[in-house]
């Protein structure tokens, strides 16, 4: 090698390094901008009052609580109804059977609904579950629909989590005198609760934040709602609304903050529970 | 009354019992156990030895029918517990296995408290008594040797434990089911000597009550703890006696090569 | 004896009650694809036969209240902000990654990877919103025109999948062995050689499914897009032109449509299915061959 080339690999190995520390720079300052933005703009509204009051004028003045509870009922139902599914899948595909052609459509069909834009979930829902099943803009529809986005992310996740689990651990509970289904509840699923939470936390922030298949499903309704099956509106949505309509930017602002905060708010939580678990 | 002429309670009896591996694409399936006649007495340590891959785990995994859950295959000859055969189609298998305990050889934590890990087989059995399941835990951590060290937390996450108490758990949480017959399986194959001291004690003092099948590498555990001994190699018996006659007097140039160290 | 038969039957037919439970619970994400496909088709292939395949993919009229359904602007539309989102993402995600996986220290990469990854939580409303009022403006001053454009809404889509990228490319990163890079160290590499020669190939094939999978996040992102591209109905043939989106097409009209209008939508719905559906086969197809 001539001192020429030595010296080149040296600084290409320099140059390199850096501009990959500052390109990882770039990315967290996207975000830290993201956040920084919402909090100079909207942080001033963001106040008690804001949660606890009824929106005013379209959504111009006062606060965002039926959206805050639209937003909280179809989120618990969706995932009330997209968990045990996704959990039951992924405890079918660990335990029960043998890689064959079974697991391999169940992966397939999973994976392609985890490809399938959220945009072609609100038409699918908006034609099954408001036209032809008559459920009409509701909060039923929505969770429904989101409950079939978000499926795939929970049966992946779960299934990685339960994998995880060492195999000797199910051996114990077997030579203690359980049944397959009792070391599955009692034994591999509280083992694997971390992995599933975190699945579950990530769903959750995929509701929240979802836009394009909950408002065809779910309506702009800005009322209380009494029923599953009464139109609301999700905190995105409202959002979504404020900004393009042009109703009003303060209000937006300030309600993209309440949104990020609370769903960086639950990440976070999770990642600390979760945390915290594991080192008692 | 000498013990040869006491007439033999067996606990435990195999009959001309084998184990094949089911056939894979790679060849036909792999023989782990051949012909193996034995039986063990109530009472007793009934020690097994030999290298790795000998058979010896598979047969103790055959007892309480944990094979068929990892790995089952084909099973020949007859293996009988307290006189019924194990392989009986009607048989319970959860219910054989809450007779017969299990100890592996890495100690093993439920990712729960430590009390709740020794209740967790009584607790599946239908136990729900508080003050039952409570004298469960003192009376088999006591056993276990291990109550002192954690009588004051109780509640802790098992996990925390150190891998000798682990194991000790491991132990207490076996004989919570109060099993007839304990099977250890080089249970303190992970440990340091003072945590194996600490086992040993625990399996020599409840021997009377839970008969102890156990499975090591150690010649010198089963020289200092078992009543009889057994050797096997490539998925034979090769002999089974008193453990003072195995070990300072075998009948087998094999089993002398394996305990004097020229093998194994 | 019949009383351990008994419990013992008992006990194995609850059990085998339980293992079809879930049998049929397994199926379910299978049973969802297929009622979108049923009901997704159902309602717009019958309005591409009736338009003919060629008009419908290759027509640029769209005019669906006077009968016109023509894709074409939309499908150039959706390609150029696709690429574009990639060219720039693409990169960026690659150099982060290698700097996370390769370079940074563990404690360091332990609190940066979740900090990237919190990215993926921001609702996609948000980095609409952020497009409109921070990077419209700077586009329309720096570059002329209206600022609602191709480019626009291609950084936009290059941000939105930075996380998912960067953190399926630390993860087959990360999933080399470490002999690898030391035997690259060991005849005399630099660090950076290490990297781009040996580990990098080494993982290509978990790369390649992070880059499909940011592009298929991209390809079907609709509201950020809405957002900031314009959503005229053209062909852009400047970055800085507006365009629209198969995605915003739908979300755009929906709201309004009926009759043949609404089943143009959800025909928009199926072409932008298949494609994604193309781009994933032709992913998984890459990745299996290597």
């Amino acid at each position: 090698m001539t001192p020429e080339t030595r010296q080149d690999n040296l600084r290409w190995n320099r140059l390199g390094q850096r501009l990959c520390l500052g390109m990882t720079m770039a990315v967290v300052a996207v975000l830290v901008a993201i956040l920084a933005y919402l909090v100079w703009h909207g942080g001033d509204r963001l106040t008690i009052g804001f949660f606890l009051d009824f929106p005013k004028d379209l959504g111009r003045e006062g606060g965002i609580l039926p959206i805050l509870v639209s937003t909280m009922v179809l989120a618990v139902l969706a995932l009330a109804i997209a968990v045990p599914l996704g959990i039951g899948t992924a405890v079918y595909l660990t335990e029960y059977t043998r890689e064959g052609w079974v697991t391999t459509v169940i992966r397939f069909g999973a994976e392609c609904l985890a490809g399938i834009p959220s945009i072609i979930f609100g038409l699918f829902g908006f034609i099954l579950f408001v036209v032809h099943l008559g459920l009409g803009w509701s909060i039923l529809s929505g969770a429904l629909t989101l409950a079939c986005m978000v499926l795939p992310t929970i049966i992946r996740t779960s299934e990685e989590a339960i994998k995880a689990v060492p195999a000797v651990l199910r051996q114990v509970g077997f030579s203690l005198g359980a049944t397959k289904s009792q070391v599955i509840w009692h034994i591999v699923l509280p083992q694997a609760r971390r992995g599933i939470i975190t699945g579950v936390i990530l769903a959750l922030g995929r509701v929240m934040g979802e836009t394009a298949c909950v408002i065809f499903t779910t309506g702009i309704s800005m009322e209380m709602p009494t029923s599953p099956l009464d139109s609301a509106r999700s905190m995105a949505v409202h959002f979504y609304l404020l900004a393009r309509e042009g109703i009003s930017m303060e209000m937006a602002n300030t309600t993209a903050l309440a949104l990020v905060g609370m769903i960086l708010l639950i990440n976070t939580a999770a990642a600390v529970l979760v945390a915290r678990r594991s080192s008692r | 009354m000498t013990p040869e002429a006491r007439p033999r309670d067996l606990i435990l009896e195999a009959t001309g019992l084998s184990f094949t591996y089911p056939p894979s694409a790679k060849g036909p399936g792999q023989k782990a156990l051949e012909g193996i006649t034995l039986g063990v007495e109530r009472g007793t340590i009934f020690g097994i030895i030999g290298p790795s891959r000998s058979g010896k785990s598979t047969f103790l995994r055959l007892i309480n029918r944990l094979q068929e859950v990892t790995a089952p295959g084909q099973v020949e000859g007859s293996l009988r517990f307290e006189g019924k055969e194990i392989f009986d189609p009607g048989r319970d298998p959860y219910q054989l296995r809450r007779e017969v305990g299990f100890c592996f050889d890495k100690p093993q934590a439920l990712d729960l408290s430590i009390a709740d890990n020794v209740t967790f087989g009584p607790r599946l059995a239908g136990v729900t008594s508080r003050g039952e399941l409570d004298a469960i835990v003192e009376e088999t951590l006591r056993a276990a040797n291990l109550w002192d060290e954690v009588k004051d937390r109780l509640s802790l996450n098992a996990n925390r434990l150190s891998g000798g108490q682990k194991q000790r758990l491991a132990l207490a949480r076996t004989l919570a089911l109060r099993p007839k017959l304990l099977l250890l399986d080089e249970p303190c194959s992970a440990l340091d000597p003072i945590s194996t001291a600490r086992i040993e004690e625990a399996l020599v003092a409840m021997k009377h009550r839970t008969t102890c099948i156990l499975v090591t590498n150690n010649t010198k555990q089963a020289a200092r703890l078992a009543d009889r001994t057994a050797f096997f190699l490539m998925a034979k018996l090769v002999e089974e006696g008193p453990t003072q006659q195995v070990f300072t007097n075998p009948v087998d140039d094999r089993t002398d090569d394996y305990i004097s160290g020229r093998f194994g | 004896m019949s009383d351990t038969e008994r419990s013992s039957t008992h006990l194995g037919r609850r059990e085998e009650n339980i293992r079809l439970g879930l049998l049929a619970v397994a199926f379910s994400a299978v049973f969802v694809l297929a009622l979108i496909i049923l009901f997704v088709f159902q309602a717009g292939v019958p309005l591409i036969w009736k338009t003919g395949l060629g008009p419908f993919l290759g027509g640029l009229e769209w005019g669906p209240t006077r009968g016109q359904f023509g894709i074409l602007a939309m499908i150039v539309g959706t390609i150029q902000v696709t690429l574009g989102a990639l060219l720039l993402g693409v990169p960026l995600s690659l150099l982060a990654a290698i700097h996370l996986s390769e370079f940074a220290k563990p404690s360091t990469r332990v609190v940066l990877k979740p900090l990237i990854e919190l990215l993926a939580a921001i609702p996609s409303v948000v980095y609409g919103f952020i497009g409109v009022v921070v990077l419209v403006p700077f586009v329309r001053e720096t570059f002329g025109g209206s600022g609602f454009s191709v480019l626009t809404a291609a950084v936009v889509l290059g941000v939105m999948i930075l996380p998912t990228v960067i953190s399926i490319s630390v993860d087959a990163l990360q999933a080399v062995p470490h002999s690898y890079r030391e035997g690259a160290l060991a005849l005399g590499a630099t660090p950076w050689q290490a990297v781009t020669r040996v580990v990098v190939p080494a993982a290509r094939s978990g790369i390649v499914t992070a880059v499909v999978l940011g592009m298929g996040r991209a390809m079907g992102e609709t509201m950020a897009v809405i957002m900031v591209a314009g959503n005229a109905v053209v062909v852009p043939t400047s970055p800085l032109h507006p365009c629209r989106t198969l995605t915003s097409n739908i979300a755009l009209e929906m709201a309004y449509a009926a009759g043949d209008h609404q089943k143009a939508l959800f025909a928009t719905g199926v072409v932008l299915f298949v494609m994604i559906f193309l781009l994933n086969a032709l992913a998984t197809a890459l990745v299996r061959r290597r």
